[in-house]
């Protein structure tokens, strides 16, 4: 495509190739910014980069924070002996909308597969044991995807952890509510059938 | 199951191709290059859900083309649909009456389907890469659990040996990372050996009456299944060979090493068959292979026969007919480049036969006189 500015053209090669957006959406952005208000493209590149300069990692659980500590570390009224290990933040943010959890959190940023050049060293695993000998805490649930990496994660956490007094679990796996039971995989129902649960534990 | 009506659009030099099949045997007769064997693979892309040749989908879209489809119509009681649509990024959606399978594996075994090419009769002889092969064709068909332990171990020593290159050989021992894949190698590994054993055992009788029938009771042809796996050290000879794995580039135990040893009289078919002796072992643990999945998935496979006749003197193709008569399947496609031929087969033969000819890049169905 010709452009008639090198500016232009500039911003639409920067937005193209972002997550789910090529050169089309790009343009059609990017000539949105150039044609509305100054305020607009300034308020956006101003809090882009006050996300580049100002935004911070958790240090305790590896999610993003505005402070060294995130809120859900530092709020008192969550659960310190409880942590649930997640993969990524979008998965401590898809179990924080269920409400359902009252612990901490920590992000592994990632799951081993040497094939994709991710070893153990390269994720928050050793600083995840050092906490778990550091503090009070009583029980790890690991909320990691069902897949061979997940389970070969999951097995190598485990091995890391065995020593110390810590419980284990793992999040249940089977047919998600209000689902065909005839359009489950074979795989997915086989295990809800062996690992099922009694009636009681279910209605409580 | 059987085929109505096959659309090609784009599947290798297929551009646009109707064909209507029918029940009982079919024959596809057109000269080289025509087209005849790719007709035969789109239908095993219907059934297995990929190429019987080629490992990448790409390399059967046609070429300068994004994308081919593949539309079937089958019936047994009822009918059903598959469409097969491969693009050139490597996006394959297979629909099963209408519902796109979320992983195309759960496809497997829905139709049960064999191939015989002659040149496999080679291969298979010489290569015991083909020959795992075989057996894992096989297993994926009647048995879900065998494909993923399959696809895990397999997985898993992938990881393996990319964890070994990339480390430091100090940190192999007592490594709770090389442990994690080795356990899930061990289980899977377990399963796999389990599996293939039976699959051999019930193979052999079949091959043996196949063969003794196709060599007028000269040839008793066998299987011997040798794992290189052992459930008892499995674990401590992978732990052991992990720093000279890590040099080697290799694994050298495992269930990937299996062997399938062939015999024929109780002698070494590789060191001492004929290749009259070789064809009829392949022939023959070809339609033991189709009798397993039969019994196995009680479904009447599809058979796929590509220029098999060529290859062979005529006592062999009297004998092969037979087979085929006797043989528990709906439908069966044979390609030829000689009408004549298969005139004088389609005689012999003692079921319903049809004659489709490529005429023009149209297949016409040939009248009988």
């Amino acid at each position: 495509m010709k452009y008639p500015s090198k500016i232009l053209e500039q911003v639409v090669d920067s937005f193209s190739g972002l997550p789910g957006i090529g050169k089309k959406s790009a343009l059609r952005i990017v000539l949105y910014l150039a044609q509305n208000p100054h305020q607009k493209s300034k308020k956006i590149v101003d809090s882009i980069s006050r996300m580049t300069e100002e935004l911070k990692i958790c240090k305790e659980c590896f999610s993003y924070s505005d402070f060294d500590i995130c809120e859900i570390c530092s709020n008192p009224s969550r659960d310190r002996s409880i942590i649930c290990v997640v993969e990524s933040i979008r998965d401590l943010m898809a179990i924080e909308d269920t409400q359902q959890f009252r612990g901490r959190y920590h992000i592994l940023n990632g799951l081993i597969s040497p094939l994709d050049g991710i070893g153990p060293d390269r994720l928050n695993i050793d600083v995840l044991v050092e906490r778990i000998k550091s503090s009070e805490i009583q029980e790890l649930i690991m909320a990691i995807r069902p897949s061979i990496e997940g389970d070969t994660t999951v097995y190598y956490i485990n091995r890391q952890v065995e020593s110390l007094p810590v419980k284990i679990s793992l999040i249940a796996r089977g047919i998600s509510f209000g689902s065909e039971l005839e359009y489950a995989d074979e795989f997915t129902l086989g295990r809800s059938i062996s690992e099922r649960i009694p009636y009681q534990r279910h209605r409580a | 199951m059987i085929f109505k009506k096959i659309l090609f659009a784009q599947f290798k030099n297929l551009n646009e191709l109707s064909f209507n099949p029918k029940p009982g045997i079919n024959f596809i007769i057109g000269n080289n290059g025509v087209g005849k064997t790719n007709i035969l693979d789109g239908i095993h892309f219907c059934c297995m859900t990929k190429s019987y040749f080629h490992h990448s989908d790409k390399m059967s879209i046609q070429h300068d083309r994004d994308f081919f489809r593949i539309e079937s119509l089958l019936t047994n009681d009822e009918e059903h649909q598959i469409i097969v649509r491969c693009k050139k990024n490597g996006q394959r959606v297979i629909n099963f009456d209408s519902i796109a399978y979320s992983k195309a594996s759960e496809h497997l075994g829905k139709i049960p389907v064999i191939m015989i090419i002659p040149d496999e009769v080679y291969t298979f002889i010489n290569e015991s890469e083909e020959r795992r092969k075989f057996i894992n064709y096989s297993l994926v068909q009647t048995d879900r659990e065998y494909f993923y332990q399959l696809n895990l171990y397999n997985q898993q020593i992938k990881q393996r040996k990319s964890f070994l290159k990339s480390n430091n050989p100090l940190s192999f021992e007592n490594n709770s990372l090389l442990d994690a894949y080795e356990s899930d190698m061990y289980k899977a590994g377990r399963y796999i050996v389990k599996a293939r054993s039976e699959l051999i055992k019930k193979i052999n009788p079949y091959l043996e009456e196949f063969s003794r029938e196709m060599s007028d009771g000269q040839q008793s042809c066998s299987i011997r299944y040798k794992s290189n796996y052992d459930e008892e050290y499995a674990l401590s000879e992978w732990a052991k060979q992990r720093e000279s794995d890590a040099l080697s580039g290799r694994t050298r135990t495992g269930i990937h090493l299996d062997k399938l040893e062939c015999f024929f009289n109780n002698q070494s078919l590789k060191n001492f068959g004929s290749q009259g002796q070789i064809k009829t072992f392949v022939i023959a643990l070809r339609f033991a292979q189709m009798k397993y999945l039969q019994s196995e998935s009680h479904r009447n496979p599809i058979l796929l026969l590509d220029d098999l006749f060529a290859k062979l003197d005529e006592d062999r193709v009297a004998q092969l007919v037979k087979l085929i008569e006797r043989s528990p399947i709906d439908q069966c496609f044979i390609t030829d480049t000689n009408l004549d031929r298969a005139k004088k087969i389609a005689k012999q033969i003692n079921q319903r036969t049809s004659i489709h000819i490529f005429n023009s890049n149209q297949l016409q169905i040939h009248e009988k006189e």
